[in-house]
């Protein structure tokens, strides 16, 4: 029984490296990338090793870029950011895709894979400045993010006066908090009803003024 | 879009790596970058058991390794000194050197050097491992791959692959 017309699934892992050797030291990898593509995805595990205490307490704000730089000398794309798992190690999962960008000739797009603390990232385009660690694989297709970057789609609440509430030009929106709070809407009484200012009946007050 | 989540069905036992260098090629200093396709050529079901035939292929990119006594005594004086930016110009004057380090894998200046691997393989699975044989496309995916230099021109390992179930589509 004939199955494969040509594999359809690759794995790749490649280590990553310190720029500098220690000296006197023997190079040892960083972390390692994982990559596997099926057919037309593919989706890449980053993971740092546990030893170099990147996410240390004692430099807690720090975060740590992932880039990809294709043919060695082109712009890096910034991919994501190291988390934090149970065991302290940076994971970062990707997932994109290699469709429309085969070659078919066979030629291997060699790219470059860096990991870079945030606040150097103004240095990137100098040789070195930051960079933590750095692989270099070659996979058979380019790669493309997958992610779609121009829709946000926001979680629909129903709420039954929202919709009079944006007609009413009684009530306006405001940003009463500077930054604004995420996922809050804050609303104002514009022009308040003249129902508002007149007090009820009270036997106790002499006159049936607003108090203000 | 998520890659499939994939039902694992069979993990192999490990598959010790042994490869020889072909000639001509540097010792290995660290190891790059790993590939591993494996490719399933046929299979055969029967009542009990069933029958692959494939070949896995290992793509191995490698830095050479280095003579180690010199570089060292050089990195120890530049590193350990203070002013390690400067340098001393020919003429007595002390200038700063501009000069980052270079990015890279520690060794930007050498070369990666690439070496294909291709090993056959012919095992049989017990049908109790897996679920669904009647619409089985069978796929190997890769579950660990280490490999290290050996003594010499060598590479050591081990590589484990798991059967899995990949049915055709049956819409496009």
């Amino acid at each position: 029984m004939e199955v494969s017309q040509g594999p359809d699934y690759r794995y790749y892992k490649a280590n990553l490296y310190p720029p500098v050797q220690p000296p006197g030291g023997v190079l040892e990898p960083f972390g390692t990338v994982e990559i596997e593509i099926t057919g037309p995805k593919g989706r890449m595990n980053c993971r740092t090793h546990q030893c170099l205490g990147l996410f240390a307490e004692t430099h807690p704000r720090i975060k740590y870029q992932v880039m990809l730089q294709k043919e060695m000398d082109g712009e890096p794309v910034v991919i994501g950011h190291l988390s934090v798992d149970r065991s302290g190690c940076g994971v970062l999962k990707w997932d994109f895709s290699t469709a429309g960008s085969d070659s078919g000739e066979g030629i291997p797009v060699t790219y470059k894979l860096l990991i870079a603390a945030r606040h150097d990232a103004g240095l990137r385009g100098k040789a070195g400045g930051g960079v933590l660690m750095s692989g270099v694989i070659s996979l058979k297709s380019a790669v493309r993010d997958n992610r779609v970057v121009g829709f946000k789609k926001e979680v629909k609440v129903r709420e039954k006066g929202r919709d009079i509430k944006e007609r009413n030009p009684f009530f306006e929106k405001v940003e009463p908090f500077q930054p604004p709070i995420p996922n809050s809407v804050w609303w104002r009484i514009g022009v308040l009803p003249d129902s508002y200012w007149q007090t009820g009946f009270c036997p106790r007050q002499k006159s049936n003024k607003a108090m203000y | 879009m998520v890659v499939q989540e994939i039902q694992k069905n069979y993990v192999f036992p490990r598959i010790p790596l042994k490869f020889q260098l072909p000639e001509n090629y540097p010792e290995v200093g660290c190891i790059s970058s790993i590939s591993v396709v494996p490719e399933i050529r046929d299979f055969r079901l029967n009542r009990e058991e069933m029958e692959i035939r494939g070949s896995y292929q290992v793509t191995v990119s490698y830095f050479e390794a280095l003579n180690q006594s010199e570089p060292d005594k050089i990195r120890e004086i530049e590193y350990d000194d203070f002013f390690s930016h400067l340098r001393l110009r020919a003429d007595g004057l002390i200038t700063d050197s501009g000069e980052e380090l270079p990015a890279g894998t520690g060794r930007s200046s050498q070369e990666l050097n690439t070496v294909q691997f291709e090993r056959p393989f012919h095992t049989f699975v017990d049908l109790e491992f897996i679920n669904r044989p009647r619409n089985f496309k069978p796929g190997l995916i890769i579950e660990r791959v280490n490999l290290e230099a050996g003594e010499g021109c060598s590479l050591k390992g081990e590589l484990v692959l798991s059967l899995i179930n990949r049915p055709r589509r049956t819409h496009r």
